[in-house]
């Protein structure tokens, strides 16, 4: 569907309220705006694309449902949003903690199917796979808080702005958590470092391969 | 450059892939800030393949947004009678229910003891019994003419399952032998005669009660709380 040129130039909140007001166009740019944040947050908190759709459908139905609630001075609507998206998110975490994913969730698949491409030899879409899937896990086994500046920060790739205003915390506390998890989570993966007896001539990916 | 220069440097989260001018001749001979470098490079290059291993929403999602909008814009009140909403109403109710009958369950054996004098006194009221000619679970139920309005209105909604009224005979206590711990035979509402049949080794305690083929029956007051009140052995 076209989206007019016009409604480009409006505020998520703006194009809410249009929303509400019947507007389809004003919905989908919404929409557009708004997933893709939403989804990968959601993805990378919950290891699961269906979990993660699910919560993405269960926010903007709670946007139009719930948008008389939404009061512009107390942030921008994508943070709103945001805490709509984790409120489910733990939902979905206290509903599924008793079960332990399969090995062949869909989420792994897809990162095996993205890893693997022609170009790669086997034993390097191998090791990247492994690696991929180790970072992951130990990003999932870290301490709540820490896991929500990483997922925000590193893996959805907000700022840190962003990110604060999303958590509802100060610059600083991002910036000191996200250093701790990193401490954290480079401890986690020191199994998976090599030894390397050239130390200073290895790259970022001569480390892995 | 010295190690708290680098340390420093790499602390910012954002410069875990940046090369710090002067970096290389420190690290040739500094074996732990080496490390450090090397662990910080490898988690962001990691932390890269996650990201870019992620998958995209699919359209089949899209659609579905879509049309839940569209289902809101014209009025359809199923909108949003998500899984987890439907989960929330489901769980209230379930909680609503048990916490009804808990209280009722809570406020039954007050009143129990605030009446019960006058309950044994009512108690000694004539009830309608089943027939004897009746085997099994028949029930009666015994209305009793004490109560308040409110307990009359109950027993007006009982079930009358029994329509062989055969003889009325008193429950007296000397009938009916008490099953209660500390209130004999006294009940807020309604209660109904149940005749059951006893397992034959109750022969031993009431030989002359026993059937020529060693069955034995006996009927059982219950109240309207299902908890059973007196037991009387059918001779």
């Amino acid at each position: 569907m076209e989206i007019p040129h016009e409604l480009s130039t409006h505020s998520d909140a703006e194009l809410l309220r249009l929303a509400v007001a019947g507007e389809e166009e004003a919905f989908l740019l919404l929409y557009g705006r708004l997933k893709a944040g939403i989804f990968r947050y959601a993805f990378y908190m919950t290891g699961s694309k269906v979990n993660a759709e699910e919560v993405t459908q269960e926010v903007f139905i709670t946007l139009l449902k719930e948008s008389h609630n939404y009061r512009q001075e107390r942030g921008d609507l994508a943070a709103f949003a945001f805490g709509v998206a984790r409120n489910f998110v733990r939902r979905i975490a206290r509903r599924e903690w008793p079960y332990e994913a399969l090995p062949e969730d869909t989420a792994l698949a897809t990162l095996s199917g993205k890893l693997i491409s022609e170009s790669d030899a086997l034993p390097t879409q191998m090791i990247r796979t492994e690696v991929a899937e180790r970072v992951q896990a130990a990003v999932a086994s870290l301490p709540d808080h820490y896991r929500q500046v990483v997922v925000l920060c590193d893996l959805c790739e907000f700022s840190y702005a962003e990110a604060a205003s999303r958590l509802r915390c100060a610059v600083g506390t991002i910036r000191s958590r996200l250093s701790r998890a990193h401490a954290l989570l480079a401890e986690k993966l020191r199994p998976l470092r090599s030894p390397q007896p050239e130390i200073g001539a290895a790259g970022p990916e001569g480390c892995l391969i | 450059m010295t190690c708290h220069e680098l340390r420093l440097y790499f602390e910012d989260p954002l410069r875990m892939d940046a090369e710090f001018p002067g970096e290389a001749e420190h690290l040739a001979h500094c074996t732990e800030c080496a490390r450090l470098v090397e662990a910080r490079r490898e988690l962001g290059a990691g932390l890269r393949l996650v990201r870019e291993s992620a998958p995209e929403p699919s359209e089949a999602l899209k659609a579905a947004v879509l049309a839940n909008y569209r289902r809101r814009i014209t009025g359809d009140p199923t909108l949003g009678r998500s899984r987890t909403r439907r989960f929330t109403v489901v769980a209230w109710t379930t909680a609503a229910a048990v916490l009804a009958v808990a209280g009722a369950l809570l406020l039954h054996p007050a009143r129990r003891l605030e009446t019960s004098n006058s309950k044994i006194e009512s108690a000694q009221r004539p009830i309608a019994e089943t027939g004897t000619s009746e085997k099994g679970a028949n029930r009666v139920p015994w209305t009793n003419s004490a109560s308040s309005p409110k307990t009359r209105l109950r027993s007006a909604r009982q079930p009358r399952r029994a329509p062989k009224v055969a003889t009325t005979k008193s429950p007296a206590s000397e009938d009916f032998r008490s099953l209660m711990y500390c209130d004999v035979l006294s009940c807020g509402g309604a209660m109904q005669l149940i005749r059951v049949q006893l397992p034959s080794s109750a022969a031993a305690f009431e030989p002359a009660a026993a059937s020529p083929y060693g069955a034995i029956y006996a009927d059982v007051l219950v109240g309207s709380d299902g908890i059973a009140r007196g037991i009387r052995v059918v001779r």
